[in-house]
Formats: structure tokens, sequence, C-alpha cells
């Protein structure tokens, strides 16, 4: 017998890139019930999905390096006019 | 040109770092951009402003250079196109039970273990996967763009996403990030 586990876990990834089809929610949702590893991934998704927008907001802001900066600045005069 | 370094220098190189995860090649990137920007200065007609212009360069470049790394590593490359995964038995259940993650985001998210865990979690994945994957979920972008910047469909973009996630998830729980105690 084939399990739908597989097919679960593309359609937790999924939830979280598009819309679900009625079908397809109402297959992952009634397979979670039953299966907790599902469920558990479903749920971690959801908490990766959200944590990492969150790290991106939290990154320090970054500076171009003063020496790119110059050699930048020191190239562009180098062409002629 | 130093006007232009000054207001755009820091924006584009966040973009470019933020695409390339590498200080040293975004920053490269960077100095390319204004070089061609300053030899094609002649060109711009300023319909669009000049930031957006700026960042349109960039945004080539970028995209030149994951394209040339995704040739020299072919090997990852054919990775990406493995449709078998490791994480399933052959009758499609999980190999190994899944565990409940309890956690709180905005905690993980300030965590310094957690993003040097990420970090080398996301350096494990076949490029293009890391790729779309970091442009997407991390930066945000929209899907449609992403898909026509490197040339691949909707359902590939949600393969690679996927793939991306059940890698992800796994390497995260072997750095103690992803089971409740
Ligand atoms: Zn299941």
């Amino acid at each position: 017998m084939n399990h739908f586990c597989q097919q679960a876990s593309r359609l937790a990834s999924d939830k979280l890139e598009r819309r679900l089809s009625l079908n397809e929610s109402l297959r992952l949702n009634i397979h979670c019930l039953i299966c907790s590893s599902c469920r558990h991934y479903t749920a971690a998704l959801r908490l990766l999905h959200v944590t990492l927008r969150k790290t991106h907001e939290a990154e320090p802001p970054q500076k171009l390096p003063a020496a790119t900066r110059q050699q930048i600045i020191r190239q562009c005069k180098e062409q002629p006019e | 040109m130093e006007a232009w370094v000054s207001a755009w220098g820091d924006f584009l190189f966040r973009y470019a770092i933020s695409r390339v995860q590498d200080r040293d090649i975004a920053a490269d990137l960077v100095q390319e951009t204004f070089l061609a920007a300053w030899k094609g200065r002649q060109s711009f007609k300023g319909e669009a402003s000049r930031k957006t212009w700026l960042t349109g360069i960039l945004k080539h470049k970028i995209t030149d250079h994951i394209r040339q790394q995704i040739r020299r590593r072919k090997l990852e490359t054919a990775l990406d196109d493995d449709p078998a995964s490791p994480w399933f038995q052959d009758d499609h259940s999980w190999r190994e039970p899944q565990r409940a993650w309890h956690d709180s985001p905005d905690r993980l998210a300030h965590d310094k273990d957690f993003r040097l865990a990420l970090d080398d979690c996301l350096s494990h994945l076949p490029a293009r996967q890391r790729l779309v994957f970091i442009l997407r979920e991390i930066n945000g972008d929209d899907s449609e763009e992403i898909c026509k910047q490197y040339d691949i469909s909707t359902t590939n973009l949600h393969v690679l996403m996927h793939r991306a996630r059940l890698a992800l998830r796994h390497c995260l729980q072997s750095h103690g990030f992803g089971a409740s105690s």
C-alpha cells in the first residue's frame, strides 16, 4: 500500500507558494488528522517560513566597503570621456 | 560618479549580498555595475529612475554570475534534478518519523546559533535550489519574477522550494533546531 506522506509534504510546501485547490487542501488536512509526521512537518514548514522572513528583517545593514568605493571612482575616472 | 556611489552604493551592495550570499562577489558585482553604468551613461534616457536603472544593470550581472556558477557546478545541477528523495521509503511513507517543533520565530530570528546553522544548511543546498529558496523565502521576491529571471516554470519553482524545505528541515534538526525537547 502506498502512503500519502510524500505527496502531503509537497502539498505542505505548495501551500506556502500558491492557493491549494479545495480537493488538495482537504486531502492534506484529512491526512494530517491521522498522520502525526505530516502534521508536525506541515507545522514545522510554517514555523520555518515565518522565521526566515524575520531573519531577513533582523539582518544588520551592510555597507559597501570603502576600498570598493575608491576603486569604482578611480576606474571611472580612468575611462575616456 | 562619487555622488552615485554614495547615493546607491550601499543599496546595491545589500541587494547583491542578499542574492549571492558572498560579500566579495557582491562588491565585485556592484563595482562592475557602476562601471557599466558609467560607460553607458549616455544611453540613460531618464525614463526610469536612476536607482531602477542601476538595479536593472546589477540584476543582469547577478543573473550572469549565477548562470556561470551553475554551469561550473554541473554535478550540483544534476542533483537538483534528481527526483529520488532520501526522506521517503519506496511506499512514500517517511523514512524517519517527523517530530513536533515548537519555537518562537522572533526568538529564532535573533538567535546567533540558529543563524549559523541556517547559513550552514543553506550552503549545502544545490546551487539553483539555494538561490531560488533564498530569493523566495528569505527575500520574499515575487515568484513570477524569479521564474522569468532564471527561466524556470512555476512548477519547477515549486519543486525546488519543496526539495529545499525538506533538506533544510532535516539539516536544521541535525543542528538541534527542529524538535521540541
Ligand atoms: Zn503522512
